[in-house]
């Protein structure tokens, strides 16, 4: 059997997996990141770099709200969905942090490391911490053009406000990203990640922009901007500081679907050279395994690092491994992307051809009733449920939708057959 | 002291979460009182516990104190489909959850907010029956009086919503404390008397409420129409002992359930080895009072039959397990002996084996000669239960049925005109407060339906 080997190219830089921890508090210091690279992990972004963290003293408390799958967000429970947040910042000095960088980077030469930077709209800013942080003999420098939580005046943030008067961050502006990328280019020749924000109404021409400015790769994507919820006790929102709140960026697996999208959408426009690092809900090496699908050549993975740990490498790369050797795939290389041309843009473009229907096995069924609920409320009304709790497809009402599948809690309990074919048996006999 | 499910407390709004809120959920038709539990756990799995309380407080009064000592693996978690997947929803866990999480946010001892409620689920042999208080009680009439009598958990109920349908509601209580065997009879262990007192008395501080008035003393059923009750609801319980007809029942040392449910008199005997008689819910509720009080005891529980026959709920026997008391299945006991001072000194027994199916589908004991044993003990007592005082009732013309229970039809009338009856005194079966509510609301509705004399009752 052949061994796979999980080695991506990535900025042109060797990287022995494509697990990143993404810009974010994970990799917050030097130590933080030490202490992943000596538990396999293949890389590091680290969190974003400003000129102004030596200015202010402390970063806002609370910062961080968990989502759940509906009601109440301030419960605890297993069932999450995401996670918000406002307003990440180092607290340590700009020369400390650079230099725990830098000291990682000297002990782990075999580890990828980029060091994010981010700063208003001025040139002058940009090319001081362009010269800063590629002095940590970094791999890459990645552009943290997107903050969600970037508002009026809020310092920290890339804001391109007095381009063009235009009240957007630069990440949403083509030309505010040429011109930050054509500044930061002047100081160094490493290559250059730009982050990418979701709220955007096309992926694509940004990520255009990006190439033209002369990007070798874009990270999708940033957290969204969200708005976490409220106490509704006392109709303060969430997460509330004196009574108030900002919009937040969402991050967690709520997101993963939709960056799924964007890293789709990037890698069909055939962008050359432009490597993509996804970041977005990834948990475990599923997840990971569907970005490289659509074509990410490395995984940033932050929300669920934060919840588990960096001990989740582990499942990241033996599911990684254990995939590639039932797939027979040799190099990572030898998938990336492969998914895309399964997905079409619009639905017209499939055959209705291929019709299901539903059965339920009724030795596995444990009749929770929840699948005729559904079917009857939200389907074709095609499940009966009788009196000793057994639930039935009536066949000839059942359009295959799968809704009943979707809330059943046992595994396997709904399978499909061909109606087609049914159709054939039944006639046969 | 022993609070069971005490730390499963905190992990509630996870438990919240594995509830699969089924159709038709099992759940639902499981609980006596008609508690809509599937859709209480879905508003706390979206962490509204006000939510919650409210559904449990609509349908029982009584849903703190049902949440400590509800049987709920013959109830509600009987038939729980998440238990095909591994493990039942812990029902009663997370009532308690929510309306503690209630209590707190309400600082301290509100328990029955007595808030508006228009509808109420009346629960009969597994069909909701929803029913719309503040229709039906939208009536011309002049305000009518009611008469409760007892201010247990079920008199308490009726009380309380023919209140609320705009009655007059006397209540007759034979003690000097409402609540039944509520606050006399159920140990400290599995309710602490101070949350039973405290719901308690947060319903009956609403109604008016006459103490020391006992049936066929102080009252009477004819009297109380003379005085001008329309209509009386009987919920008095059951209060005689069953009587254990064994020599040396007179000894120092013999004592009866009550004197130790009750009474507190005997926590200063000093005992080394009790024996208690009988294998119900009472016996197992004495056997563990006695070993609470001395742990270094040995307390046996003396029964005829095996573990399988207990009439007994799963739960508490593995309380009683867990705490040590011993068990001595398959013995009969036939004397108890008493020394020179007329002190308890053993019990003799004879070993019986399981014989023949009899009529309650239970292995008649077979007595098996020559393997008697006497079991030193210094303390003895009989908890073979309770039964309703048949006497009594005749007297003030009840019919009853041969264990004294009265008989009553669907819509829980007696045989008199405009008496209705609940609770414990209608049948063997309807041990549990749950029970006793769910008999309450059912007589509340009920009395007012024929009251209205509208000719259509809800069964």
């Amino acid at each position: 059997m052949v061994k796979p080997n999980l080695e991506v190219e990535f900025c042109n830089f060797r990287c022995e997996n494509p697990f990143l921890l993404g810009a974010s508090p994970v990799s917050r210091n030097g130590e933080m990141i030490e202490r992943a690279f000596q538990m396999g992990w293949g890389g590091a972004i680290t969190k974003s770099v400003a000129l102004e963290q030596d200015l202010k003293d402390c970063s806002l408390s609370p910062r961080f709200v968990n989502i759940n799958n509906g009601g109440s967000n301030i419960k605890p429970s297993f069932r999450r969905i995401g996670m918000t947040n406002i307003d990440f910042r180092i607290d340590e000095s700009l020369k400390d942090t650079l230099d725990s960088f830098a000291k990682v980077k000297k002990k782990f030469p075999h580890k990828f490391l980029a060091v994010s930077i981010k700063s208003e709209y001025k040139e002058r800013n940009w090319k001081k911490l362009t010269t800063l942080a590629a002095n940590t003999g970094a791999d890459a420098l990645e552009l943290c053009l997107s903050c969600p939580d970037s508002g009026k005046d809020n310092f920290c943030c890339s804001r391109s406000k007095g381009y063009q008067n235009i009240e957007q961050s630069i990440g949403q502006n083509e030309s505010a990203i040429k011109n930050v990328l054509s500044w930061v280019k002047e100081m160094t020749e490493l290559p250059l990640i730009v982050k990418l924000s979701p709220n955007v109404s096309d992926i694509k021409k940004i990520a255009h922009a990006a190439k033209e400015g002369g990007a070798k790769s874009v990270a999708a994507a940033n957290s969204i901007k969200s708005i976490s919820g409220f106490n509704l006790r006392t109709l303060e929102p969430l997460p509330t500081i004196e009574g108030i709140t900002s919009v937040a960026g969402l991050s967690g697996p709520a997101l993963k679907p939709l960056v799924l999208y964007y890293v789709s959408e990037i890698k069909k426009e055939k962008i050359t050279d432009l490597d993509i690092s996804a970041s977005g809900g990834i948990t475990c090496a599923h997840d990971a395994i569907e970005y490289l699908l659509v074509g990410a050549n490395t995984l940033q993975i932050v929300t669920e690092v934060m919840w588990e740990g960096f001990r989740i490498i582990d499942e990241l790369r033996n599911g990684l491994k254990r995939f590639m050797r039932y797939h027979n795939f040799r190099s990572v290389k030898d998938f990336i992307g492969i998914g895309n041309r399964k997905i079409k843009s619009s639905s017209k473009d499939l055959s209705r051809n291929q019709q299901n229907i539903y059965n339920i096995d009724k030795d596995k069924c444990i009749g929770c009733g929840k699948c005729y609920v559904a079917c009857r409320d939200g389907g074709y009304e095609a499940i009966s449920f009788s009196q000793d709790r057994i639930a039935e497809v009536i066949k000839d009402k059942c359009t295959g939708c799968t809704l009943c599948k979707v809330v059943c809690p046992v595994p396997d309990v709904i399978y499909f057959t061909d109606k087609n074919n049914m159709e054939n048996i039944v006639n046969e006999s | 002291m022993k609070y069971a499910l005490n730390e499963r407390i905190k992990g509630s709004f996870i438990e919240a979460d594995r509830c699969l809120n089924c159709w038709d959920a099992p759940c639902n038709i499981d609980c006596p009182a008609g508690i809509n539990v599937s859709s209480f756990i879905r508003s706390l799995s979206k962490g509204d516990y006000i939510g919650a309380k409210e559904i449990i407080e609509r349908d029982n009064p009584f849903g703190y104190i049902c949440s400590w000592i509800c049987p709920q693996e013959v109830l509600c978690q009987k038939n729980c489909i998440a238990a095909k997947l591994g493990r039942a929803i812990d029902i009663r866990t997370l009532q308690r959850f929510a309306i503690e999480n209630f209590r707190k946010d309400y600082k301290g001892n509100i328990f029955f907010s007595n808030s508006e409620i228009d509808e109420v689920s009346i629960n009969i042999n597994g069909k909701i029956h929803v029913e719309n208080i503040f229709k039906i009680s939208n009536y011309d009439q002049e305000r009518k009086k009611v008469a409760v009598i007892g201010a247990g958990p079920s008199g308490l109920t009726t009380g309380l919503f023919l209140l609320k349908m705009g009655y007059q509601v006397v209540v007759f209580e034979k003690n000097h404390l409402a609540g039944g065997r509520v606050t006399y009879g159920i140990p400290n262990f599995r309710l602490p008397k101070k949350i039973g007192l405290a719901e308690i008395q947060s319903v009956s501080r609403l109604l008016k409420i006459k103490y020391g008035k006992e049936l066929g003393k102080d009252i009477s059923i004819s009297k109380l129409f003379e005085e001008g009750f329309s209509a009386i609801y009987l919920a008095i319980g059951k209060w005689k002992e069953n009587s254990l007809d064994i020599k040396g029942s007179n000894l120092k040392g013999f004592f009866h359930a009550d004197n130790i449910l009750i009474d507190n008199d005997w926590k200063k005997i000093q005992y080394q080895n009790a024996a208690v008689i009988g294998a119900g819910n009472v016996a197992m509720d004495v056997a563990r009072a006695l070993k609470e009080n001395n742990k270094k005891s040995n307390v046996y529980i003396i029964y005829r039959r095996t573990s399988k026959e207990m009439p007994i709920w799963q739960e508490e026997r593995e309380n009683g397990w867990e705490e040590g008391v011993i068990f001595q299945f398959l013995s009969l006991p036939v004397e108890i002996v008493g020394d020179r001072s007329a002190n308890v000194q053993m019990i003799k027994c004879v070993r019986t084996s399981p014989g023949k199916i009899d009529i309650t589908g239970r292995k008649q004991p077979e007595i098996i000669e020559g393997y008697d044993f006497n079991l030193p003990i210094d303390m003895v007592v009989a908890a073979l239960g309770y039964q309703p005082n048949r006497n009594l009732l005749i007297s003030q013309g009840l019919i009853t049925d041969k264990n004294g229970f009265i008989l009553v039809d669907e819509n829980l009338k007696t045989n008199l005109k405009n008496v209705f009856a609940g609770g414990d005194i209608i049948g063997m079966n309807r041990n549990t407060v749950v029970q006793a509510v769910a008999d309450g609301k059912r007589a509340a509705i009920n009395i007012h339906k024929h009251l209205l004399d509208r000719g259509e009752n809800i069964g």
